[in-house]
C-alpha cells in the first residue's frame, strides 16, 4: 500500500500553489501542517483527483489519480464540506454510498454503523439543514469512511468539533491509520501531534519538513510557529 | 436497485426538494389551467343597429354560456358538406339579424378561404379561389418549383368540398394551447434545470461527487436522464391539462376532421387530431432538447442564473426577430429554434428539407433535428463533465 507523489506542481498563472512535491506515503496517519495559503488544500485536492496537477504525477499501487480504480479506494472530507440541506443524514450517506459504488445491502449496514460511530443516530432521520456545525462535520467524516478507503484524506476535519468529539475523532483516526493511509491536514498542531506518526509541513507551496516527530525534537508547536514567524502571507 | 437507479432516485430528490423548482412547477401548472379556463372570465355583449342606425344592445352572455351556445351550434353542423347548398343556407341566415351566430364555424372558414367578407359566391368559386390563394401563398414563401409540385400533389388528397366535423376541443388546443404550452415548458425547464450542475458547485458537493467511484459518467448520465425525463414529463403533464379541460368542456369529437377546416391554407393532408398529436410530439422533443440545453449551459457557465437567462433569452429572441424568407437557409434554420415552430403558422410553411433525394417537411424534420441536437448536447456535456475540476 503506497501512495506515490512525484514532483507534483500546481500553478495558477504566475502563482505557484504547490511546488514540485515528491513523497511516498504508506500505512499510518500523516499530519499535514501549514498556515492558511500554504497550499495544503490544493495539494489534497490533487491527491483526490479533483484538481489536475500542472506537472508531476500521483498514483496508488500503480493506479493513476482520478482513474475509477483510484477513486474507488479514496475517502475525502473537504475543508468546506458540502451537503444537500434537504437530505436527511441517512439519505446523504446512502447517496454517497451509491456514488462510491457500495452494494445496496452493504451501504445500509455501513451507513448504520457509521451513524452510530459518529453519534448521529438520533438525528439520522432529520434534514441536514437542522444539524449543528459539529453534527455536519461528523456526517462529513462518516461519508469519508463509507467505502473503508485505503486512502483517507481529511482537510481540516476537526473544525467545528467540540473537545470531546475531537478526542473521539483522534481515536478513530489513529485506529484507522493502522491499516490504511490517512492524510490529515490542519493548522492546529495539537490535532495531529498525538495521532500522526509522520509530519509533513508546507510553506509557500513547498514541503519544508517531513518525517516522524519524537519528543527528543522538542515541542512541535514551537517548531511550527518558528517556521511561520512573520505571519501569513 | 443498482447504483445507477439509486443515483437517478437521488437526482430526482435533489431536483424536487428545491423550493424554486416546486414553486416553478406550481406556477406553470396554474398558468396552464388559467390558459384553458380564461374563457370563463369573458363576457359577450351583442349589439345591432336599428332602422335609424342607432346601436342597440340586444343581450349578454357569460364566456361559459357563449362557449356552450357555440358548441351546440357547431354540433348542429356535424357532417355537413360545405357546398353550394350550405353557402346558400348561410347567406339566408346572415340576411337577418340573429343573436346567435349559428354558422360561425363555417363562416370563419369560408371567410378565410375567400379572403373576403362577402358570402356571394358558389362552391366552385370558393374552392377555385382557395386553390389559387394556396399557390399565391407558396410563391410568397419563395418555394421552389419542386416544393410547389410536392405540395400540389399532396393537396390532391384533400377532398373538396370540405365536410365539416365538430372538432372544437382539438381546434382550441391547436390554435390557443400549443404555442403557449411550448413557452411555459421552456420557462419551466430554464428555471428548474439551469441549476442541475451549477448547484453542485454552489453547495460544494462537487468535491465529494467528483472523487467518488461513480462520480463521473454515472452521475452525468443520471443527471441527464432525470433532466430529459423532467422535460418529457413536463410536456406530457401540460398537454394532459389542456386535453382534460378542453375535452371536459367541448368533448372529444372531431379527431378526424380535416385540418383545412381550421387552418384553411395548410397544404398538409392530415386531420386536426393528427395536427395536435404532431404538435404534442414536437413539444416532447423540444422538452428533451431544452432540458439538455439548460443542463449543458449549467455545466459550462457554472451559474444557474446565467444558464436560465440564455435559455429564456433565446426563446424571447424568436418572438421579436423574424428572419425574412429571402434569406432562405438562415430563416429556415432560425424558425426551428424552439418554440417558434409551435405556432399554427407552421402548418402553412411549405419549405422542405431534401435529404438523399427524400423531401422532408418541417414538421417531419423538427423531431429529427431536435433528437440529433439533444444527442450532440449530451455528448458535449459528457466531455465537459469529464474535464470538470474543483476550483
Amino acid at each position: 500500500m503506497e501512495l506515490k507523489i512525484d514532483r507534483v506542481t500546481k500553478q495558477y498563472g504566475s502563482k505557484i500553489a504547490v511546488d514540485r512535491i515528491s513523497l511516498t506515503l504508506g500505512r499510518g496517519v500523516h499530519g499535514l501542517l501549514g498556515e492558511n495559503g500554504a497550499g495544503k488544500t490544493t495539494f489534497m485536492r490533487m491527491i483526490c483527483g479533483i484538481l489536475a496537477p500542472t506537472g508531476g504525477s500521483i498514483s496508488f499501487d500503480g493506479m493513476e489519480a482520478a482513474t475509477e480504480g483510484y477513486r474507488s479506494v479514496l475517502g475525502y472530507l473537504p475543508q468546506d464540506f458540502g451537503y444537500y440541506p434537504d437530505f436527511t443524514g441517512k439519505d446523504f450517506l446512502l447517496y454517497m454510498a451509491a456514488l462510491k459504488g457500495l452494494p445496496k445491502r452493504r451501504a445500509g449496514e455501513k451507513a448504520k454503523e457509521l451513524i452510530e460511530m459518529t453519534a448521529l443516530k438520533e438525528a439520522a432521520g432529520n434534514k441536514i439543514k437542522t444539524y449543528s456545525g459539529g453534527m455536519r462535520q461528523r456526517l462529513g467524516i462518516a461519508q469519508a469512511l463509507l467505502n473503508d478507503p485505503d486512502i483517507l484524506v481529511l482537510d481540516e476535519p476537526t473544525a467545528g468539533l467540540d473537545p470531546k468529539e475531537r478526542v473521539r475523532f483522534r481515536e478513530v483516526i489513529q485506529e484507522y491509520g493502522k491499516k490504511h493511509i490517512v492524510l490529515l491536514s490542519t493548522h492546529i498542531v495539537s490535532d495531529i501531534e498525538h495521532v500522526a506518526g509522520n509530519i509533513l509541513m508546507m510553506k509557500r507551496g513547498q514541503l519544508i519538513y517531513r518525517g516522524p516527530w519524537g519528543e527528543e525534537k522538542g515541542d512541535l508547536e514551537q517548531f511550527y510557529l518558528k517556521q511561520f514567524e512573520g505571519g501569513e502571507e | 436497485m443498482n447504483h445507477f437507479g439509486i443515483l437517478v432516485k437521488y437526482e430526482w430528490k435533489k431536483l424536487l426538494q428545491k423550493k424554486l423548482v416546486r414553486i416553478a412547477i406550481l406556477v406553470v401548472i396554474l398558468l396552464q389551467v388559467f390558459m384553458n379556463l380564461s374563457f370563463l372570465m369573458q363576457y359577450y355583449t351583442s349589439y345591432r343597429s336599428d332602422e335609424d342606425g342607432n346601436v342597440i344592445q340586444t343581450g349578454g352572455r357569460s364566456g361559459y354560456e357563449k362557449l356552450m351556445d357555440d358548441k351546440e351550434d357547431a354540433k348542429a353542423l356535424e357532417g355537413r358538406k360545405v357546398d353550394d347548398a350550405m353557402l346558400e343556407e348561410m347567406r339566408q341566415f346572415y340576411a337577418e339579424y340573429s343573436p346567435r351566430d349559428k354558422y360561425a364555424e363555417i363562416h370563419s372558414m369560408v371567410r378565410a378561404m375567400s379572403g373576403e367578407e362577402s358570402r356571394d359566391f358558389t362552391g366552385e368559386e370558393l374552392y377555385g379561389g382557395w386553390k389559387d390563394n394556396m399557390k399565391t401563398s407558396f410563391k410568397s414563401q419563395l418555394l421552389s418549383e419542386g416544393e410547389m409540385a410536392y405540395w400540389e400533389k399532396k393537396m390532391e388528397n384533400i377532398e373538396t368540398p370540405f365536410t365539416y366535423h365538430y372538432a372544437m376541443a382539438w381546434e382550441t388546443i391547436l390554435n390557443n394551447q400549443c404555442a403557449g404550452t411550448g413557452m411555459l415548458l421552456v420557462m419551466l425547464l430554464a428555471v428548474c434545470l439551469s441549476g442541475m450542475f451549477a448547484e453542485e458547485s454552489r453547495l460544494k458537493t462537487s468535491n465529494l461527487i467528483l472523487c467518488a467511484k461513480n462520480g463521473k459518467n454515472p452521475v452525468y448520465l443520471a443527471k441527464a436522464v432525470v433532466g430529459m425525463l423532467f422535460g418529457f414529463l413536463g410536456a406530457f403533464v401540460l398537454y394532459v391539462i389542456s386535453f382534460a379541460f378542453q375535452f371536459y368542456f367541448l368533448g372529444t369529437e372531431g379527431f378526424h376532421a380535416i385540418l383545412q377546416q381550421d387552418i384553411v391554407y395548410s397544404p398538409y393532408p392530415i386531420t386536426i387530431g393528427e395536427a395536435v398529436l404532431i404538435m404534442f410530439g414536437i413539444t416532447v422533443f423540444i422538452g428533451v432538447l431544452e432540458s439538455m440545453f439548460a443542463m449543458v449551459l449549467s455545466l459550462g457557465l457554472n451559474n444557474n442564473l446565467a444558464a436560465m437567462s440564455v435559455v429564456v433569452g433565446l426563446m424571447m429572441l424568436t418572438f421579436f426577430i423574424e428572419i425574412p424568407k429571402r434569406f432562405r437557409i438562415l430563416s429556415w434554420l432560425w424558425h426551428f429554434i424552439p418554440t417558434g415552430i409551435l405556432g399554427t403558422g407552421e402548418f402553412y410553411d411549405g419549405r422542405l428539407f431534401q435529404f438523399l433525394g427524400i423531401s422532408i417537411t418541417n414538421l417531419g424534420f423538427a423531431p429529427i433535428l431536435y433528437f440529433v441536437l439533444s444527442l450532440v448536447l449530451f455528448w458535449v456535456g459528457r466531455r465537459k463533465y469529464g474535464k470538470v475540476q474543483t476550483s
